[in-house]
């Protein structure tokens, strides 16, 4: 594949390393089956599964940023005409995307194995919250390694960020003088996510019409740039990209 | 709006290691080749990055293509195609889809794409390797990929750090016709490196930095004439002896030093056999004769009266 745009270029190098592309899908699987396995309460499966979530996405992104920016990629892809929105909308979008595989094998063998008559419904909010949770977990990696001077320091970083988005999040008990923060969860995806993973393990998963109208919506607006994005990149006209 | 392609008066970057430029003015016009020269820390990657756009300037003005040069309008940066002084690539993709990517940014479409990427891989002697993940190229393919991304769509203003930086002698003399083709098409070009030979013959003009500041600047072929000599020779005797300069045309600054002889000679290719025949009429037995081309290195030196323009 010839890449005409960022958003190809950063997707065409991921899933170019098969190698690389099988250990990370092998790493977060891994880390995720003694969740997925393990008979424990179910509130506890899906905080360990959002956990490897939350890991994978949030150190995938920032060491993925930090790299680009110490090999002086970024510096290189300034020089380009191309203005500075399209560039960062291309690297989001792609580092997200790049990030679904070994999620979303994680998640389907979670839905296998511990999910309890999980309707179509509920895994098109629990697919929206994933893409969800992903999309946040790689702008705070994006944010932990522009932060970060060293490499050293984004795993510092990026284990003090998910730490405490893992509490944020309710993925953690959350005691009860906090418990105002349970107002802004509902707006959380990784919260979400973690809430609609107990629901699947419980047999409770119910989507409402307004929760499933915002899961498609999200959905759609992201399938829809990324498909646009890579028709643009791998189309073989002139167009500005 | 600035006629010349590279226009900086009075500009001031200072870092905090206390490194950077300072006051530095200079204007590049359009179909010359400006090459930047100085010792490491002189100042040379700061210079060039400013002039890419990479970076702001402190104090004074700097255009590129008549506008400002950082943060540079989306139409300058399309018309600039830069390679600096790290190659930056995408590891797990081959040289070929790493230059398709650049290229296509720039605007080139199928099927002068194509046909244009096989051209300078195949120019830059990359045409083997160009299927293989960049990842796998040595230093040195990797420095000639990036050179020929930021020529692939024939920029106004091309900018170069340290091209020759780990270039083989084929790749480096192909640059110098590139960029001398550049210069009749009256496109410009910048490049800032420490390989003075290949710059003083690649380089229409040149700028001597040291300690942030321009020390020495000019036309090379007239830094080259202005020393007068082309030519050093060293000659070593069998035994010392004691001679006056010979009255010879084209031979200057003889020195004599018990058995060690030295002189500028100009470019006559006689002049050294000349030399030596007259030392034997004196009664000089040679030992060794050593003679070094005279480049810029020695030109930009002299004008400056130092080692600064030592790499």
């Amino acid at each position: 594949m010839m890449p005409g745009n960022l958003f190809c270029l950063e997707l065409a190098a991921a899933f170019a390393d098969r190698r690389r592309l099988a250990l990370r899908v092998g790493l977060s699987v891994l880390l995720a089956l003694p969740f997925i396995l393990i008979d424990m309460p179910a509130q506890a499966q899906a905080a360990g599964v959002a956990m490897v979530i939350l890991f994978t996405g949030l150190f995938g992104a920032a060491v993925g940023h930090a790299r680009l920016r110490e090999d002086r990629r970024y510096e290189r892809l300034a020089l380009l005409p191309t203005a500075r929105g399209t560039r960062w909308l291309d690297l989001v979008l792609a580092s997200t995307l790049s990030r679904l595989a070994p999620t979303v094998v994680v998640l389907t063998t979670f839905v296998i194995i511990d999910g309890r008559g999980t309707a179509a419904a509920p895994l098109l909010l629990l697919s929206a919250m994933l893409c969800g949770s992903l999309l946040l977990l790689t702008l705070l990696g994006m944010l932990t390694a522009r932060l970060a001077h060293s490499n050293a320091e984004v795993h510092l970083f990026g284990a003090l960020a998910g730490g405490l988005l893992a509490f944020l999040s309710g993925l953690t008990p959350l005691p009860a003088r906090m418990a105002w923060l349970a107002g802004p969860m509902n707006w959380n995806p990784l919260s979400q996510l973690h809430q609609t993973l107990v629901a699947c393990a419980t047999g409770s998963a119910r989507a409402s019409g307004p929760g499933l109208a915002f899961a498609a919506l999200l959905l759609a607006g992201i399938a829809t740039t990324a498909v646009v994005r890579w028709t643009q990149g791998t189309g073989s006209s002139a167009r500005r990209n | 709006m600035s006629a010349e392609p590279v226009m900086a008066e009075n500009i001031t970057r200072r870092y905090r290691t206390g490194r950077g430029i300072n006051d530095v003015s200079v204007a590049v016009a359009a179909g010359q080749c400006l090459g930047v020269l100085g010792a490491n820390g002189s100042g040379k990657t700061t210079l060039t990055r400013l002039v890419a756009g990479l970076d702001r300037v402190d104090r004074g003005r700097l255009l590129v293509l008549g506008t400002s040069a950082y943060p540079g309008s989306l139409d300058v940066r399309r018309r600039c195609g830069s390679a600096l002084d790290t190659p930056a690539h995408w590891n797990t993709l081959t040289g070929r889809q790493n230059l398709y990517f650049f290229a296509r940014q720039y605007g080139l479409a199928e099927p002068e794409l194509s046909r244009r990427i096989d051209e300078l891989l195949d120019e830059a002697g990359l045409a083997g390797q160009a299927d293989e993940p960049a990842a796998d190229y040595s230093f040195g393919m990797r420095r000639k990929l990036s050179i020929v991304q930021a020529l692939a769509h024939e920029p106004d203003l091309l900018i170069l750090d340290e091209a020759s930086a780990g270039a083989d002698a084929a790749f480096l003399e192909r640059l110098t016709h590139w960029i001398k083709q550049r210069c009749e098409r009256r496109q410009t070009t910048w490049v800032a490196d420490n390989d003075l030979d290949w710059l003083s013959r690649t380089a229409t003009h040149a700028i001597l930095l040291a300690d942030g500041q321009i020390k020495a600047r000019g036309a090379v072929p007239e830094l080259m004439a202005a020393i007068g000599a082309q030519n050093h020779v060293e000659i070593v005797l069998d035994q010392p002896i004691s001679i006056e300069p010979p009255e010879i045309a084209g031979i200057a600054q003889f020195q004599c030093r018990a058995n060690q002889i030295s002189a500028e000679l100009d470019g006559n290719p006689e002049l050294p056999v000349e030399l030596m025949r007259w030392i034997a009429s004196r009664g000089g037995r040679v030992r060794t004769v050593e003679i070094r081309t005279v480049t810029l290195r020695e030109a930009l030196t002299r004008r400056t009266g130092s080692r600064e323009a030592e790499p």
